[in-house]
């Protein structure tokens, strides 16, 4: 089949060369519309259902929302996990998917089940409220809204009201959340003495309140001719309008709720706040449709909000953009990643031509390459894979099989050529030439492919991450080898058909001569030869465990995400003060542009946050030229200064892998699993403690927070009776005097309004609680501290689930890089210093785990490529030796990687690790073609084996592997170069595995291999 | 309201959270702050002012009817009639009855019985009065009159203030005030009412309005600001306040630690009475620098650093 690939191409190179060309075009097209990303969906899809619980505290809400929901969701098909807090007045459960389904369907399931939740919940309770399914990346846009002119009531009505809508309608936004602000709601302020005096309960205001909003459609009347609609308005539609409203009457006087009560627009109860730039303003954060191609959505909502800001700066609104904005990093990376193969391109076409002395010989090497990324790009367009940074890194790591394939053709017909004596047979030569080096070249193309299997095979979250980049390389490497089976030939019928080159290049020939001096001198020493090729290997695989390992590097972006959480039951406004202070300070640092802090919690947000915790999005410069580092280091400098805060700060990047892999941000994490939450805080506690000893340990904490004050109400039924009081009704004045009653929507054309109850007069603090005024039988006034025990109690604040059960968990950031290493260290000392009750159970999690998985995985996947490739290159060679030399010879080839990867200070992330499996395949590939040579010098030119073949075999593909080692190191050295660069965090540590790699693997092919195949190889009949 | 406090921990584990450079393995929690972490904070310490207050107590009102205390005196003072009338009327006859000069023995106890009943009806009517009227009835009867004949002609209105609720309230001041329409109307307490309103359910107090704007009449519900008894404290802002199971407290500034810090510590503080933006309290001293800003920086460090993990009950 190869043969006939090759001479049908050489019999018809034009059609071939035109059908190339289209390819190509398909892929440029497919390039210029690429549904560009960051990273692929590498998390299953997940919603999150929050049911608000106005009143309840997180037991309360724990045991009367979350357990009844969880119980309807659990047992759901395709569920992965089901993560729940309960929090004060809020119910949040985070369902995720498994990775299989569709995911639509799966939430629609979830939808039917929550359908029947209405008659578990208790009264009060909203109902359940189910997210839209977004992206793993989850951020799309967050910007904000300032105004000296207008009120935070007004604001927040601009921007829910006008604004929102139309974030929305930009195709591929999932949702808009609103930080800042007050929110309208209608209050009716109640004064306690006129309620008293007028005789009437709060039930009857309620009620009342409820039928002044109702509205009743009004039907329509019909003339012979016509049919005129009633238009009914509802009668309380204006705060007068409403004071209005009847609530009964009295010896013939009618009783009004403004008799009673204060009725006027106000704020309802704030769960979040936001400042821009450290003054109050509104926050909107944006996230992606499930699938949404985050640079699309980022520049139809910026241009819709840009169209927006003229209008709203007419209203003395000043518009944020940019706040955090993951498209820069996709922008950023894919420019930087673009001009670097830009670089390299041309570093390319200057070797070769350097190299082959000519120009045909350049074009056509040099333009197989972009035909089979481009041809690659197109296939993985029509296959729905976007271009992000991990198909890029298939993509780029590629390159040395790309490039090699390019080459190889070119340099042994060149080689051909150069030695035919006159008057051979043009054609006939270029048949030969090409499937001497493609049948070789097949196997090594399969045996790396077999090489990127493990990847490919990762499963869980790591393999949706990774399974793309494995899928691009292969692609990649599949499709040139098409392309150098089709495309090469062809151009060389069409252009070298009958030219002849010019001698080889001096620095070449040079090379060669030193080459032949080394392998005679190596072969004296067959033993040293042989040890310095296990020791070498041997050194490379006992150092590669020791770099230390991290699934993920350190994202350089223009944005840093700092969480941080005050004690729960900290005052909203105090953590505002506090957080103005902080952006005070992070402002002034030279290199900070923006910062923006949100607090607490939006309406059916995504992150259930108390107003406790507050998340500080800071937009960097980099033009003011300190390096990413500097600027984290200036960042966390600040936050030094507030000990009061948990702050974690990661870029936004790495802050959404971890949340989405383990549902939870920090590198290291313990779960102590079991039913007596005090019993578990104990066991977290003692191993925060033994954590805290790990000489690498950094900041160590619980996840779930300390409990914190409140006061509680416990109703006395003894006195309840005396006074004729029911529970209920005393519960639902105590609502409606600390929080507000909602009894009704006012709707109008484009927004509704709450209406809510409230107790007048009342001083907020524990001592006036209990002066609360109940009416009770007769309607005598009873204090609620005469019917109930007030006492402040320390409680919990949030209560965590995982699959239904209780837990605590013990987060660790640890100070080094070398995740895996410190996850072994932390669980030796867990196991060894912590004594486990009988109904606790520990999960740990994080990236080391993850790692730990993956490499596992890895591991044993790699063990079964290892035997498939043994197979392969049995069935290729046919021979136990030659199979033998390839396997000596790969091992030393990881020391350069091994080498580099420590000379740069880096881990071995699984970028890295990735770069040694394709270094794998490039050594392999190498020593494949030179022991396939040495069968073919033998078998078809009858040459006797011995030293002088070997130095021959060895001579003549030194100029091939040279090339390509060369053209591999130029293609990767910018990237490799920039690998603290933003957008290289994948991609540059394999460029630097591979450019150290192909150091000692083309060391290792052109002189060490040469000189023990003279000794030990037989080689003969020509299987390849 | 009883304020009760939660059994003390019985096995204090601390469990250490250590986070952005705050560690501290065992002990009590480290309230100290650099200078610069200090100013980062704003944290603002003062000291306390001593102040006296009149704290005021909000109460119900009700302007009262004249026409009720003159119908309830009428009746007490018409049943003394009868009764000093039907004591007479027996002594008149015993003394005839004595001498023999035609008063017949069934006649004297007919005056007799006459006058145990009228002398019960009129303490009946005395006490109902002294319970429905009390500061008026303790009034001697010349200022009694006066009383009436002022609220006659509306030159003075009687009000009932009461407190919902509170059966055992302490003395109020001899002055108050009536909140009329957002307008502040002055009040003289007469005296405290025995009789609990039934609406109410707490005691009350009557009090004359001596220059009672038109328009306020019998039956019209009004709010009424009670003097209580002058207190005597340090005045602290309400920011300054946190509340824990032991009660109220602030910070204390302690000086400065071996290594340089900033030390708090809690002070518990009892709180006397509300005053404008703030609270008297008594436990402090004038000269203690109290934290006035960012108290809740050193409660939430107090809190984050260490915290308990031991609980009385289970959850």
């Amino acid at each position: 089949m190869l043969a006939a690939s090759v001479r049908g191409s050489i019999a018809h190179p034009k059609i071939v060369t035109a059908l190339s060309l289209l390819i190509a075009l398909f892929g440029v097209n497919a390039l210029l519309n690429a549904r560009l990303d960051v990273f692929p969906d590498f998390a299953p899809p997940h919603v999150l259902v929050q049911t608000e619980a106005p009143g309840l505290d997180a037991t309360q809400v724990e045991a009367l929302v979350t357990r009844p929901l969880e119980g309807l969701l659990a047992g759901a098909e395709s569920i992965a996990a089901i993560r729940s807090t309960s929090s004060q007045g809020l119910s949040a459960i985070q369902v995720v998917f498994g990775a299989a389904g569709d995911p639509y369907r799966q939430r629609q399931v979830i939808t039917e089940r929550l359908a029947q939740a209405g008659a578990l919940l208790p009264a009060g309770a909203g109902p359940p409220l189910l997210s839209p399914l977004s992206s793993s990346m989850e951020y799309l846009l967050h910007f904000g809204f300032t105004s000296d002119r207008l009120s935070p009531l007004e604001l927040r009505d601009l921007i829910r009201w006008t604004v929102k809508p139309q974030i929305l309608a930009v195709p591929g936004v999932a949702q808009a959340q609103i930080f800042g602000g007050d929110s309208r709601e209608r209050q009716l302020l109640i004064d306690p003495l006129r309620l008293q005096a007028a005789g009437v309960t709060l039930d009857e205001v309620y009620e009342a309140v409820r039928r002044a909003t109702e509205l009743i459609g009004g039907g329509y009347l019909e003339t012979a001719t016509q049919r005129i609609v009633l238009q009914a308005q509802a009668p309380g539609d204006s705060p007068q309008a409403l004071a209005q409203a009847v609530i009964t009457a009295r010896e013939g006087v009618p009783l009004r709720l403004g008799d009673v009560a204060t009725v006027q627009d106000g704020a309802a109860p704030r769960i979040g706040d936001a400042m821009i730039g450290g003054r109050p303003g509104i926050l909107v954060e944006t996230s992606t449709q499930f699938g949404a191609n985050t640079l699309e959505v980022s520049y139809a909502l910026e241009n819709r909000l840009a169209t927006l800001a003229p209008a709203l700066a007419e209203r003395g609104v000043q518009y944020h953009p940019a706040l955090l904005r993951p498209a820069s990093f996709i922008e950023s990376a894919i420019a930087k990643l673009r001009n670097s193969l830009l670089v390299g391109a041309v570093l390319v076409v200057a070797l070769l031509l350097v190299t082959l002395r000519d120009w045909r010989g350049a074009l056509i090497s040099f333009s197989s390459i972009p035909v089979s990324l481009l041809a690659t790009v197109w296939v993985l367009m029509s296959r729905g894979i976007s271009l992000n940074t991990m198909s890029l890194g298939g993509l780029v790591v590629a390159l040395g099989v790309v490039v090699d394939d390019a080459v190889i053709d070119v340099e042994n017909i060149t080689r051909r050529r150069r030695e035919a004596p006159p008057g051979t047979d043009g054609r006939r030569l270029l048949i030969d030439a090409s499937l001497e080096v493609r049948r070789p070249v097949f196997y090594a193309t399969a045996a790396v492919a077999v090489a990127f299997l493990p990847i490919f095979m990762l499963s869980g979250l790591q393999g949706s991450f990774f399974r793309p980049l494995a899928m691009a390389f292969m692609l990649a490497v599949g499709l040139s080898l098409l392309v150098a089976m089709s495309a090469t030939p062809a151009l060389c019928a069409l252009l070298m058909g009958r030219y002849v080159p010019r001698p080889e290049a001096l620095w070449l020939r040079r090379c060669k001569t030193l080459q032949h001096q080394a392998i005679a001198r190596l072969h004296a020493r067959p033993l040293w030869v042989l040890v310095t090729l296990l020791l070498t290997g041997a050194v490379g695989a006992v150092l590669l465990p020791a770099l230390g390992a991290r699934l993920l590097p350190d994202f350089r972006e223009d944005y840093l995400i700092a969480h941080a959480a005050l004690r729960p039951g900290i005052a909203l406004e105090e953590t505002a003060r506090v957080g103005r202070q902080i952006a005070a300070r992070l402002a002034a640092i030279r290199g900070v542009r923006s910062v923006a802090e949100q607090i607490g919690r939006a309406e059916n947000g995504q992150d259930p946050d108390a107003p406790n915790k507050s998340e500080f999005e800071i937009r960097l410069d980099r033009s003011q030229g300190f390096t990413a580092e500097q600027l984290d280091a200036k960042v966390r400098a600040v936050f030094d200064d507030f000990p009061n805060q948990l702050v974690e700060i990661y870029s936004v990047l790495v802050e959404r892998i971890g949340e989405t892999l383990s549902g939870e941000g920090a590198p290291f994490f313990v779960s102590v699993f079991g039913p007596d939450l005090d019993v578990d805080d104990r066991v977290a506690a003692d191993i925060a403690a033994v954590l805290q000893r790990l000489p690498q340990t950094g900041n160590v904490r619980l996840k779930t927070p300390p409990r914190q004050v409140q006061l509680r109400v416990a109703l006395r039924p003894d006195r309840l009776v005396l006074y004729g009081l029911d529970a209920s009704a005393v519960l639902r004045t105590v609502n409606a005097a600390f929080h507000g009653a909602s009894v009704a929507e006012l709707t109008r054309a484009d927004r509704s309004v709450p209406v809510t109850v409230h107790i007048a007069g009342l001083r907020p603090t524990p001592r006036n609680v209990g002066d609360l005024l109940l009416r009770g039988r007769d309607g005598a006034l009873v204090p609620l501290s005469a019917v109930a025990t007030l006492e402040l109690v320390s409680a919990r604040s949030l209560i965590d689930h995982e699959s239904g059960l209780r837990r605590q968990i013990v987060v660790v950031n640890p100070r080094t890089s070398d995740q895996a290493g410190y996850a072994r260290a932390a669980r030796e000392a867990v196991a060894a210093h912590v004594q486990l009750p009988p109904d606790v159970y520990l999960r740990y999690g994080g990236e080391a785990p993850a790692v730990a998985a993956a490499e596992k995985d890895l591991l044993l996947h790699a063990l079964a490529a290892f035997v498939l490739i043994v197979l392969l290159l049995a069935l290729a060679f046919g021979r136990a030796r030659h199979v033998l030399l390839v396997l000596v010879a790969l091992p030393s080839a990881l020391l350069g990687g091994v080498a580099a990867v420590a000379v740069t200070g880096d881990t071995l992330s699984l970028g890295a690790m990735v770069g040694f499996i394709a270094l794998f395949g490039m050594a392999a590939r190498n020593t494949i073609l030179l022991i396939s040579h040495y069968d073919h010098l033998v078998a078809v030119e009858g040459q006797p084996w011995g030293l002088a073949s070997a130095a021959r075999g060895a001579a003549e593909r030194l100029t091939p592997v040279l090339l390509t080692a060369s053209l591999t190191a130029l293609a990767l050295l910018p990237v490799a170069i920039q690998l603290r660069q933003p957008g290289h965090e994948i991609e540059g540590p394999m460029a630097v595995v591979i450019l150290g790699g192909l150091v000692s693997s083309t060391l290792v092919t052109l002189l060490l291999i040469p000189p023990l195949a003279a000794r030990w190889l037989r080689p003969g009949e020509v299987k390849l | 309201m009883s304020w009760r406090r939660r059994g003390s921990v019985k096995v204090p584990t601390p469990l250490v959270l250590l986070l952005a450079g705050v560690a501290h393995a065992h002990g009590p929690p480290a309230l100290a702050l650099t200078d610069a972490q200090q100013r980062a904070a704003g944290v603002r310490v003062e000291h306390p002012v001593a102040m006296a207050n009149v704290p005021q107590v909000e109460a119900y009102g009700l302007v009262l009817d004249p026409a009720a205390l003159v119908t309830d005196m009428g009746r007490m003072e018409g049943t003394q009639a009868a009764w000093h009338a039907a004591q007479a009327d027996a002594v008149r006859l015993a003394g005839l009855y004595r001498d023999n000069l035609n008063a017949s023995l069934r006649s004297l106890q007919l005056a007799q019985a006459q006058e145990s009943e009228t002398g019960a009806q009129a303490r009946a009517a005395a006490a109902t009065f002294a319970l429905q009227w009390g500061p008026v009835a303790a009034l001697g009867a010349q200022k009694r009159h006066a009383l009436i004949d002022a609220l006659s002609a509306n030159r003075q209105l009687l009000v009932r203030a009461g407190l919902p609720g509170q059966h055992l309230a302490d003395s109020v001041g001899p002055r108050a005030l009536l909140d009329i329409d957002g307008v502040n109307v002055a009040a003289r307490v007469l005296g405290s009412l025995p009789r609990t309103d039934p609406q109410l359910q707490g005691a009350a107090w009557l009090l004359a309005v001596d220059s009672a704007p038109a328009g306020l009449g019998p039956g019209a519900h009004v709010r009424v600001l009670l003097e209580r008894a002058p207190v005597k404290g340090l005045l602290v802002p309400a920011v300054a306040l946190l509340y824990g199971e032991s009660g109220a407290y602030v910070y204390r500034h302690v000086g400065r630690n071996p290594g340089g810090k900033q030390q708090y510590e809690a002070a518990a503080v009892q709180l006397l009475a509300a005053m404008g933006d703030g609270w008297l309290v008594s436990g402090l001293n004038a000269a203690d620098a109290i934290v006035v800003q960012g108290a809740g920086v050193l409660w939430s460090l107090q809190g984050i650093s260490t915290f308990s993990a031991a609980e009385e009950e289970h959850d």
